[in-house]
């Protein structure tokens, strides 16, 4: 293999180094086919080795040099405002396109491009909220979200997520100890919201079990006798007697008209130790039992 | 006398060089002080091959000086280079003696007047200069003689001229 005229270049130069003659090196490459390039090269390389050395008035003192070394200040690194503009204009510039995605994909469902910029913008919210109250009320309106989001599915056609009723299940969980676990005030507004939202449940679970492809209805009637059962036991423990917009003859299961009763509701100690030992033994709450879904076979009329 | 004393008296011409082809020949005597207080400043964290530290150091220090002073002011100060021919005696200017090496350095780009600089001018092996400037010894050998050409014909057009 013909060696490259990079590497004859550095060979003649290292050996010129040495002490070889220029023109005796450079003759052994006659026969390349880039003898001429490379003997102006060389030539080049060898004019500017022996260009003149700068001229020197006087070398100065070591000490001098050392001593203002130590005296100078140590310069400090500005960065240079050119930068600091553009770092300022990538952030806002990422800031824009996150809160377009945030906004388009507020009625996203799954399956779709941005629900996951939806869930993800869920969880950023939820970890930056502080107050244990704002905590339960927001997965309670998570929960139901993930109702509507399985609803919207189904209505398209599509297929039912079950997923998504796992979620419910377990933000409504997370919203009622929460709520068990407040002051009494903030306690009895929020367990009963918590029963009112799990009687809508309930009754918007029913209509998606309806809607669904039969290939999913077996799935889902799983999810509505758990609903069933959890809303039997909020009731049969707090005595919160609630009447949903279906029962009251409303229209739209997912519209916000309140239809609900008794909103005087008071928490006994005894009641919340029951609930706490309910959510923790019968899965009820959690809605992870499936053993004992079955055999319930409750479906709404 | 102090060691670093004597390091420095062996490297002074050579960094003095060095700064003189790297820079616009007029500074490079304050450029030089300049890199061996900071040599002084940081001897402490010195690690590796020191005279190719010593280069990274003036290499910055050339960098630091232009970046201070603008790149515009180096392209005015390289024209006006254009029309003086240091340390020459015969006292023919610029036009007279068209295009020299002096010149045609100073129309390199930066990365190549480093390896020119490094490789022939200061006669470090490629080896040396692949390690001065982080690149491998194969890379230096072709950015040379690339150097070498384009040099050879910045000289060739300015002649023609």
């Amino acid at each position: 293999m013909k060696e490259s005229v990079e590497n004859i270049l550095d060979k003649c130069l290292e050996d010129i180094a040495r002490g070889g003659a220029p023109d005796k090196i450079l003759a052994e490459y006659r026969e390349h086919p880039e003898y001429e390039i490379l003997k102006d090269a060389l030539h080049l390389a060898l004019d500017l080795k022996n260009l003149q050395e700068p001229p020197i008035s006087k070398i100065p003192d070591f000490s001098l040099i050392a001593d203002y070394s130590k005296n100078s200040p140590v310069k400090r690194k500005i960065i240079p405002f050119r930068l600091i503009t553009r770092i300022a204009a990538m952030f806002v510039a990422v800031f824009i396109l996150l809160a377009v995605a945030v906004q388009a994909s507020d009625d996203s469902i799954p399956g779709d491009l941005l629900y996951p910029v939806k869930r993800g913008y869920e969880k950023v919210r939820f970890s930056c909220m502080t107050g244990d109250r704002q905590r339960a009320e927001f997965k309670m309106a998570c929960s139901n979200l993930r109702l509507s989001e399985a609803h919207e599915s189904v209505k398209k056609g599509g297929k039912a997520d079950v997923s998504l009723f796992s979620s419910m299940f377990d933000d409504s969980r997370y919203a009622l100890e929460k709520a068990l676990s407040m002051p009494e005030k903030d306690r009895d507004e929020l367990v009963f919201l918590s029963a009112y939202s799990m009687k809508k449940q309930k009754e918007g679970l029913y209509q998606i079990y309806q809607k669904a492809l039969d290939s999913d209805k077996s799935e889902i009637s799983h999810y509505v006798c758990a609903c069933s059962k959890r809303d039997e036991l909020m009731a049969s423990t707090f005595g919160i007697k609630i009447s949903t917009p279906s029962e009251k003859g409303c229209p739209a299961m997912f519209e916000c008209c309140d239809c609900s009763e008794g909103r005087e509701c008071k928490v006994s100690a005894g009641e919340i130790a029951k609930m706490k030992k309910s959510i923790q033994s019968s899965g009820v709450i959690t809605g992870s039992l499936p053993g004992e879904a079955k055999k319930f076979q409750y479906y709404p009329q | 006398m102090h060691a670093l004393g004597l390091v420095y008296e062996h490297y002074y011409p050579k960094i003095l060089k060095y700064m003189y082809y790297r820079s616009n020949r007029e500074n490079y005597e304050d450029l030089t002080a300049e890199a061996f207080q900071k040599v002084i400043r940081n001897i402490g964290s010195q690690e590796g091959n020191f005279e190719a530290w010593l280069y990274k150091i003036a290499e910055n220090t050339v960098k630091d000086f232009y970046k201070a002073k603008g790149s515009k002011m180096r392209l005015e100060e390289s024209i006006m280079k254009s029309d003086k021919v240091p340390g020459n005696n015969s006292g023919l200017t610029k036009t007279e003696l068209k295009m020299d090496i002096y010149g045609a350095l100073d129309k390199l780009d930066d990365e190549k007047r480093r390896i020119v600089t490094l490789r022939f001018i200061q006669g470090l092996s490629s080896e040396e200069v692949a390690e001065i400037t982080g690149k491998t010894p194969e890379a230096v050998r072709i950015m040379q003689f690339r150097s070498l050409i384009e040099l050879k014909k910045i000289m060739t057009e300015e002649n023609v001229k």
